[in-house]
C-alpha cells in the first residue's frame, strides 16, 4: 500500500478516536458514561444502532457472498422491519417507563433475581467471546492484505475501541459510530461508481445486470418452504423476524443505543431508521460484490484471492500442477469474457434466441472456470492442510487494493478497520454496563459512590477489551471457531427473546417459569443444533422462543394452581 | 401515551410495512427483469 494511503488510515483512525472523547460531556455518574443521560438526537442513535449491526464482516464477508451468490443473503433482513415495527410497540416503552439500564434488569422488576442474573450472564458470555470473533474475521484477512501479524492487526482494531470506550463511555461510541456509517456509506458508494466504471466500453450497467441475472446473483427471492436451506423468504421472514427481535429487543449491546435517546419517541424513531434503510444498505452491499464478479469478468482475477496460500503453493511440489492450471484459468477466462461480451452484443441486436444461447454459453464457461478454481482450492487444501480453505473474503479486498486510486485504498482499509473498532466498542461498553449494574451494582456494591461506579466500569470496559483481544488472536489461530462462536450465540437467542415474551405478553407467568422455560428452551435448540445439524440457525430462534414460551407458561399455571389448593 | 400519539405512531408501523412492501417489490422487479 501507498504511503499516502497510510496517511489517510493513521489520520482518520485519530480524529475517529481524539474527537469521540472531545465531544464526550461526562458529569461522573455511570448515567452519563452508560447513558448519556438520555440526552443523545434519535439521528445519532439510529446511526450507532446501525453501525453496531455493521461489522468489518459485513464490508468483507457480505460483499464475498454478493460475488458468489449475488443477492440471496438479502433475505435474511426481510423480517428486520416487522420487527422492529413489533419493538416499537411493546419492548421499547416498556424499557424506558422502567428506566433500566440494562433489558435484563426490567426482568428482575417483572420475575425475580435468578432469571435477571441468568440472562445477563449468556449476555457476557455469547457477546465476549463474539466481540474475540468480530475483531478475528477482519483481522485475519487485514493481516493477509496488509502483510502484517494477525496479533497487530487485532491490535490495530481494538486499541482504539478500546481507548475511547474506556475514557468516553456511550457517548464517544456514538459518535464515532456517526463518523463510520457516514464514512461506510461514502465508500460503498465510491466503490459502486469505480465498478461501473470498470466495465469495458460497449457493456452498459443493463447489460452487465443481465449477465449477473443470468448466473441466478439477482435472485432476492426463494420462496422453497425447507428447513435445511439457510437463506430463504420464509426463514427470512420468520427465523429472521425471531433474530431481530432478540437482537435489537433483548441484546443489551442494541438496547443500550436506543435507551441513551431523549425520549421514547425519539428511542422508537432511531430504531425505525434501520427499518427503512437495513434493507436498501443490505442490496447496496451485496450489489457491490454482484459488480465485483462482473469486474472480474473483464478483468483478468488471481487464481486464488489469498495471496499468502497462492505464494505456499507455488512453494511446494504442487507447483508444477498449480502453473499448469493458471494456463487453464487462463484461456477459461478468456473464453467466458468472449461469452459475456456476446450477451452485451445480443441484447444491444434485441436478438432474445440469441441472448439465451449467449447466456447458455457464459454459464458453461463460468462453470469450468469455477472447476479449475475448485482444483487449486483442492491444492492449497493439499499443501496448507487447511481443509476449510475459502478465499471468499479475500475477493474485495484484493479489488479494493488492486483497483482503486491511491488515497481512496486508505480510505476503504480505513472504513474496515472503524467498522470493526466500532462494533467492538458497543460490544465493550455493553458488556462493561452489563457487568457492572447487573452483577457488581447489584450483587457485590450496592452502595459505593458514583465515582467508584464509574471507575469501576472504566476498569471493566478494559477487562473486556483484554478478553476479546485474547479471544480474537486464539479464534483466528483456530480458523473454524469463529463460526463455532457464532452460532453459539444462536443457542440461546431465541430463548432469551421467550423469557422476554413472557414477561410481556402474559400476566401469569412467574420468575421460576421463565427460568425453568428458559433452560428448556436453550436444551431444545441444543438438542436440534447437534441431532440435526442440516436444520438453519435462523430457526433455532423461532423454536428456542416457542419452546421457552411454551414451557414457561405451563409450568408458571401448573406452579399457580399447586399454589391456590394449597392455599385452600 | 394519548390517543394522538399513539394514532400518529399506528400510521408511522403501517408507513414501514409500506416501505418494505415497495423494497421488496423493487426487488422482484429487479430479479425478474434481467432474468435470461
Amino acid at each position: 500500500m501507498h504511503l499516502l494511503d497510510w496517511a489517510v488510515i493513521i489520520a482518520y483512525i485519530a480524529w475517529l478516536v481524539s474527537d469521540g472523547i472531545k465531544r464526550t460531556k461526562l458529569d461522573r455518574t455511570p448515567e452519563s458514561y452508560f447513558l448519556a443521560n438520555r440526552s443523545m438526537p434519535w439521528w445519532a442513535v439510529g446511526l450507532s444502532v446501525m453501525a453496531t449491526q455493521l461489522s468489518a464482516v459485513t464490508l468483507v464477508g457480505t460483499t464475498g457472498q454478493g460475488y458468489t451468490d449475488g443477492l440471496r443473503f438479502v433475505q435474511f433482513y426481510y423480517g428486520l422491519p416487522l420487527a422492529m415495527v413489533i419493538l416499537c410497540a411493546t419492548l421499547v416503552p416498556f424499557f424506558y417507563r422502567a428506566k433500566v439500564y440494562t433489558a435484563y434488569e426490567y426482568l428482575e422488576r417483572r420475575f425475580d433475581l435468578k432469571t435477571r442474573a441468568f440472562t445477563s450472564f449468556l449476555f457476557l458470555l455469547s457477546r465476549g467471546m463474539s466481540c474475540g470473533a468480530i475483531a478475528a474475521a477482519p483481522a485475519v484477512v487485514l493481516s493477509v492484505i496488509l502483510g502484517w501479524s494477525v496479533t497487530m492487526t487485532t491490535l490495530l482494531i481494538l486499541v482504539p475501541a478500546v481507548i475511547y470506550t474506556m475514557l468516553g463511555g456511550v457517548q464517544a461510541v456514538t459518535w464515532t459510530d456517526v463518523k463510520t456509517m457516514s464514512l461506510t456509506i461514502l465508500v460503498l458508494v465510491v466503490a459502486m461508481v469505480f465498478l461501473v466504471m470498470g466495465l469495458p466500453s460497449g457493456v452498459g450497467v443493463d447489460d452487465a445486470l443481465a449477465i449477473a441475472g443470468g448466473t441466478g446473483r439477482l435472485q432476492a427471492f426463494d420462496f422453497d418452504f425447507t428447513l435445511t436451506e439457510t437463506y430463504t423468504f420464509w426463514s427470512g421472514m420468520l427465523g429472521g423476524l425471531f433474530l431481530m427481535l432478540s437482537y435489537f429487543g433483548c441484546d443489551q449491546s442494541q438496547v443500550q443505543r436506543y435507551l441513551t435517546a431523549k425520549s421514547v419517541d425519539d428511542g422508537r424513531t432511531s430504531l425505525l431508521m434501520s427499518a427503512y434503510w437495513k434493507i436498501p444498505l443490505q442490496v447496496l452491499v451485496l450489489l457491490v460484490g454482484v459488480f465485483t464478479f462482473l469486474f472480474y469478468l473483464f478483468n483478468q482475477p488471481p487464481l486464488l484471492f489469498n495471496p499468502i496460500h497462492d505464494e505456499r503453493v507455488r512453494a511446494s511440489a504442487a507447483a508444477p500442477a498449480y502453473v499448469e492450471l493458471q494456463a487453464e484459468f487462463q484461456d477459461a477466462f478468456q473464453a467466458r469474457r468472449r461469452a459475456a461480451v456476446d450477451i452485451a452484443s445480443a441484447r444491444n441486436t434485441g436478438d432474445v434466441r440469441e441472448q439465451a444461447r449467449a447466456t447458455d454459453a457464459f454459464n458453461g464457461h463460468d462453470a469450468a472456470l469455477r472447476g479449475v478454481r475448485t482444483r487449486a482450492a483442492a491444492l492449497v487444501k493439499q499443501t496448507t492442510g487447511d481443509a476449510s480453505y475459502n478465499d471468499v473474503n479475500y475477493v474485495f479486498p484484493t479489488w479494493i487494493v488492486t483497483a482503486l486510486p491511491i488515497g481512496i485504498v486508505g480510505l476503504w482499509i480505513a472504513a474496515i478497520i472503524t467498522a470493526a473498532t466500532d462494533s467492538i466498542a458497543a460490544e465493550l461498553n455493553s458488556l462493561s454496563t452489563a457487568s457492572v449494574i447487573d452483577f457488581y451494582k447489584r450483587l457485590a456494591q450496592p452502595e459505593a459512590t458514583d465515582e467508584h461506579y464509574l471507575l469501576v466500569s472504566k476498569v471493566t470496559t478494559g477487562f473486556w477489551g483484554i478478553f476479546a483481544g485474547v479471544v480474537a488472536v486464539y479464534a483466528s489461530s483456530l480458523g473454524s471457531l469463529i463460526e463455532v462462536v457464532n452460532r453459539f450465540g444462536s443457542f440461546f437467542y431465541g430463548s432469551i427473546l421467550g423469557v422476554f415474551m413472557l414477561a410481556i405478553l402474559t400476566r401469569r407467568a412467574t420468575g421460576t417459569g421463565a427460568f425453568v422455560g428458559l433452560i428448556a428452551g436453550m436444551i431444545a435448540v441444543a438438542a436440534v443444533a447437534f441431532g440435526r445439524p442440516d436444520i438453519s440457525f435462523l430457526w433455532h430462534n423461532v423454536i428456542g422462543a416457542a419452546v421457552v414460551f411454551t414451557v414457561g407458561l405451563t409450568l408458571s399455571s401448573f406452579l399457580q394452581e399447586i399454589k391456590r389448593v394449597g392455599d385452600n | 401515551m394519548s390517543e394522538e400519539s399513539a394514532r400518529n405512531w399506528t400510521l408511522t408501523y403501517v408507513t414501514v410495512i409500506l416501505v418494505e412492501i415497495v423494497a421488496l417489490l423493487a426487488l422482484w422487479w429487479l430479479q425478474n427483469q434481467f432474468k435470461v
